[in-house]
């Protein structure tokens, strides 16, 4: 009986709460509770996952963030889904192109351990190099512009759900069509060539009237 | 008479759901990807439409054309009555280059 209570302890302990903003049964999704070192190991092991496409940061963040999640479950690490909806403006770290606007984002978040405390904490290498907390991930993407940026709501949601609540109903389970979607959506982006076209596209603005695009690559020009 | 042009408006309005808008004409991506999904969002711009479709974060561009009042009056129905629309785009671009309603349950 004390071992079982104990069992049932320890496993409280390694889960918090969040609510679930796609409404269930229970209203609230059960998330692991992570140390630090753990949770940016977690995120180093997301980055080396090369067939996630984290450099194509146009669209398809429902794609990545799935394939996380799917990453992290293997381990054993049940993550929640963040979801910002709006007209999101945020920098990328891709010299060619300094910003993307999305009308909505979804990262795979956890409860990370900091000073005794549980924290929730965000996990996007499509825009930061390390896990980080919820409000430093929506004032990421305030950029100003035209039109402005504003965060009009922000929610949660289990691992299962896939895109943002107008689009779908309550998931308590992985479903196969949103997994096929993923892994097309993965494949097309990792092979889109972003940063290639970028780059083809600056040689033509850069390229003198007369020049062919050899001539002006050797001249330092891209 | 009459019945002949009850037949062909009872024709044209079978086709209209069918119809597809011609956007982008250029395409620098090797290959296009199609979206399905309801309207979320338009962004009314200058030059062209702002589209949030289904599943997709980014917002897509439909030029103004000459058929530019048909395609906004089908992405606010979309928005309204909650029916999927179907956009083939340009992924490196961001640029629609066909649209239309999504007939397909």
């Amino acid at each position: 009986m004390i071992r079982f209570l104990l069992v049932f302890l320890f496993a409280l302990a390694g889960t918090q709460v969040l609510p679930n903003g796609f409404g269930n049964k229970r209203g609230v999704v059960d998330v692991t509770v992570l140390s630090e070192a753990k949770a940016q190991r977690l995120f180093d092991t997301f980055v080396s996952h090369k067939e996630i496409p984290f450099n194509y940061p146009l669209d398809g963040c429902f794609a990545r963030a799935t394939a996380m999640a799917r990453i992290a479950e293997d381990e054993k690490i049940e993550m929640g889904k963040i979801f910002a909806e709006g007209v999101l403006r945020t920098k990328t770290n891709i010299k060619e192109l300094p910003e993307v606007m999305w009308s909505y984002h979804v990262a795979p978040t956890l409860w990370v351990q900091k000073e005794g405390k549980p924290v929730l904490m965000v996990f996007d290498p499509s825009m930061f190099d390390k896990p980080v907390t919820v409000a430093e991930w929506t004032d990421a993407m305030k950029l100003p512009g035209t039109p402005a940026a504003v965060v009009s709501e922000v929610y949660y949601g289990s691992r299962y759900q896939l895109g943002p609540r107008k689009a779908e109903d309550t998931k308590n389970s992985w479903q196969r069509p949103d997994l096929e979607i993923t892994e097309e959506t993965l494949h097309v982006y990792r092979n889109a060539d972003l940063v290639g076209f970028l780059r083809s596209l600056q040689g033509q603005q850069l390229q003198k009237p007369g020049q062919s695009q050899q001539q002006s690559k050797k001249a330092g020009t891209r | 008479m009459k019945f002949l042009m009850f037949l062909l408006s009872f024709g044209l309005s079978l086709n209209a759901s069918a119809q597809v808008y011609a956007g982008e004409k250029k395409m620098k991506a090797k290959q296009s990807i199609e979206l399905k999904g309801t309207v979320h969002q338009i962004i009314d711009g200058e030059s062209d439409y702002k589209i949030a479709i289904g599943i997709h974060a980014a917002f897509y561009s439909f030029p103004k054309t000459e058929e530019k009042e048909e395609v906004l009056n089908l992405l606010k129905q979309s928005q309204k009555e909650g029916f999927k629309v179907k956009a083939s785009v340009d992924p490196l671009t961001l640029k629609i280059l066909t649209l239309q309603r999504d007939d397909k349950k």
